[in-house]
């Protein structure tokens, strides 16, 4: 059966949808865009200003019982020209809102802010109770505390740089980008940022970017082109010098076909493979290629035994000439509170335990001894960790005399074949 | 005291049985931790235990194939912590750390074979002085020493000895802080840690 719709109408099988009315006036996409329809019903003439508009973001909440999703906030920006950032982590324990924001300046550099917006009276600065699911229009919220974030990567890269992955481990909000890992610490009902625990990302000192993983071949000899003037066969005309096609990844020369090299180097602007600044265009550098692939970890994660911060850097969709980085996988080693009872009124004492030829899964066991606050006075307790998970009690040690202060451990046997291996204990009475 | 484990190291947890609590003989008399530590030399097991004297001085006991050796002072330092022994399996050496009581450095002399070398500073440049907690030294290939630092954060620092020579004190990456002695394992060539702040116990991962 055809179906016929009227204007505006489109049909999907069968079904007609209604594309709403018809208008040849601009669609409100973003208070940003400048239309001009000029009798059109497309996009086409409705550019941005001079750059990407900020992305704003909005708060729903979800009712798991009706499970209906509803707006708590409208769309909002922390400032005019800023975009938000939301982490996975955004929601700290107190209930305050962490998010980053990214600015691209007049000299297209990029500028970034830690902004946070607490819950006050049991909500957030951008509550509003009047929006609905329709409610399309842009607010400020400048946030109550908002700090700057120096970004790494300078110029037109800034955006490399930027803090968009966070967890809260403890009391701590972890603020992950790919240089850095910061922590906002909470305790005695505020938060502190602390920069003497912030962490560099890379290597050698000071850090830098990680190396790429593997670069891509290029020709021996570079030779512009145009439309007009094609590359030889074998080759395709990409930014305006001839690449070999197909790209094939290398870490050196070896790695190429004949007549080609894996450069160290790239010419900054056009990306020419190149060994010294003359073979560049005038003005233009020739630098290594490192970092350009690298960008900001979208995800964090807290696992592992003992815990640590887990992230993949996110890779910027880079042109073919330009380093691949995308299989490092960053651990970051976090202090986490033991599960249970943490407490100790006594120093502890470590010992790991590793039996050779053992096929038990509690054979390579870590045994902690300390004086939990249940621990009768002049006692000590142990607790284990095997495969990772500590037991989820602590257990009485001998009582045959009272002690005093904690343990010392030790994994020993007599002999190097670990026939006998024990723990073994020393403390004083 | 020695209470030793006498069931089997896989015992479940609630399960594991332990020999009543001993003197070793001829201990001296201790006000703070002792520490231990487990050394091969020239292919015999040996266990080195030492502890702080109530008069400050440092008293190392070993157990060898043929038991208990009589007790000996290493001479040179007074302390004020309880003091840390670590195995150096790359060159055989048992070394035994302290904190001077005279200014709160932690300071260090090999023990092994009867021996009792002239304390020498641990660790390398951005000591802060004086150290809070006791020292202490594990080998995961090189000799990690871990110690906490001062008033609030009290930050747990770490200076490492590789290659004769002792890297730059520096803040775990963790960023615990330690108001006592970390308890510290070689778990598989990784550094295990628990830290103490006031009495909170946190474990982590040392690099």
């Amino acid at each position: 059966m055809t179906v016929a719709c009227c204007d505006a109408w489109i049909a999907i099988k069968a079904t007609c949808f209604d594309l709403g009315v018809p208008t040849s006036a601009c669609l409100r996409v973003h208070p940003d865009t400048t239309c001009d329809p000029q009798g059109s019903l497309t996009a086409r003439n409705c550019p941005c200003a001079d750059r990407a508009p900020p992305t704003p973001v909005q708060e729903y909440s979800f009712d798991s019982v009706a499970r209906t999703l509803e707006p708590t906030s409208r769309f909002f920006r922390s400032a005019a020209g800023e975009g938000m950032l939301v982490f996975d982590g955004s929601y700290a324990q107190p209930g305050d809102v962490f998010m980053s924001t990214s600015e691209r300046l007049d000299n297209g550099s990029y500028r970034s802010r830690i902004v946070r917006y607490p819950r006050t009276n049991g909500e957030h600065a951008f509550f509003d109770s009047s929006v609905t699911p329709a409610s399309r229009d842009v607010r400020i919220v400048a946030p109550p505390i908002a700090r700057d974030y120096p970004l790494k990567t300078p110029g037109g890269f800034g955006f490399l740089s930027l803090p968009a992955a966070a967890l809260e481990v403890g009391n701590a909000l972890m603020i992950l980008s790919k240089d850095t890992l910061q922590r906002e610490v909470f305790g005695f009902g505020t938060w502190t940022f602390t920069p003497q625990q912030t962490l560099s990302l890379g290597v050698g000192s000071p850090a830098q970017s990680l190396p790429q993983e593997a670069f891509y071949c290029a020709p021996q000899t570079i030779s512009a082109c145009t439309a007009a003037a094609p590359c030889p066969s074998g080759q395709v005309c990409d930014q305006g010098w001839c690449n070999p096609t197909p790209e094939i990844a290398c870490r050196a020369d070896a790695d190429c076909p004949s007549g080609q090299r894996c450069p160290w180097k790239r010419c900054a602007t056009s990306r020419k493979p190149c060994d010294t600044a003359a073979q560049c265009n005038t003005g233009e550098r020739c630098s290594s290629v490192g970092g350009l692939g690298e960008a900001f970890p979208q995800a964090v994660r807290l696992g592992g035994a003992p815990a640590s911060l887990w992230s993949t850097q996110h890779v910027g969709a880079p042109r073919g000439e330009r380093a691949r980085i995308n299989a490092y996988f960053t651990r970051i080693p976090v202090a986490v509170d033991l599960p249970g009872q943490s407490k100790s009124r006594q120093p502890p004492a470590l010992a790991w335990s590793a039996k050779p030829n053992c096929t038990a899964s509690k054979c390579d066991r870590l045994w902690l001894v300390a004086a939990p606050p249940d621990a009768p006075a002049g006692s000590l307790r142990y607790r284990t960790r095997d495969q990772g998970l500590w037991s989820p009690s602590w257990h009485a040690l001998p009582s045959n005399v009272s002690l005093a202060g904690g343990a010392a451990a030790v994994y020993s046997a007599s002999t190097t074949a670990l026939t006998d291996a024990s723990v073994e204990l020393y403390a004083r009475d | 005291m020695r209470s030793q484990l006498t069931s089997g190291v896989d015992c479940a947890p609630g399960a594991c049985t332990w020999s009543s609590w001993q003197p070793v003989p001829g201990s001296p008399l201790t006000d703070s931790e002792p520490t231990v530590a487990v050394a091969l030399l020239q292919d015999v097991v040996t266990l080195f235990v030492a502890v702080k004297g109530s008069d400050g001085r440092l008293w190392l006991g070993e157990r060898g194939a043929s038991g208990w050796l009589a007790w000996r002072v290493i001479a040179g330092l007074l302390s004020d912590a309880s003091p840390s022994l670590v195995f150096k399996a790359d060159d055989a050496q048992v070394w035994l750390f302290a904190r001077d009581r005279a200014n709160g450095s932690i300071r260090y002399a090999r023990v092994d074979g009867g021996r009792s070398d002239p304390w020498t500073t641990a660790g390398g440049a951005g000591a802060v002085l004086p150290w809070s907690t006791a020292p202490s030294a594990s080998f995961t290939g090189s000799v990690r020493l871990l110690v906490g630092s001062g008033t609030f954060p009290s930050f747990t620092y770490q200076s490492m000895f590789a290659n004769g020579t002792w890297d730059a004190w520096k803040p775990i990456t963790s960023g615990a802080g330690s108001t006592r002695r970390p308890a510290a394992a070689n778990v598989n060539g990784d550094l295990n840690v628990v830290t103490t702040y006031v009495e909170n116990l946190q474990e982590q991962l040392v690099k």
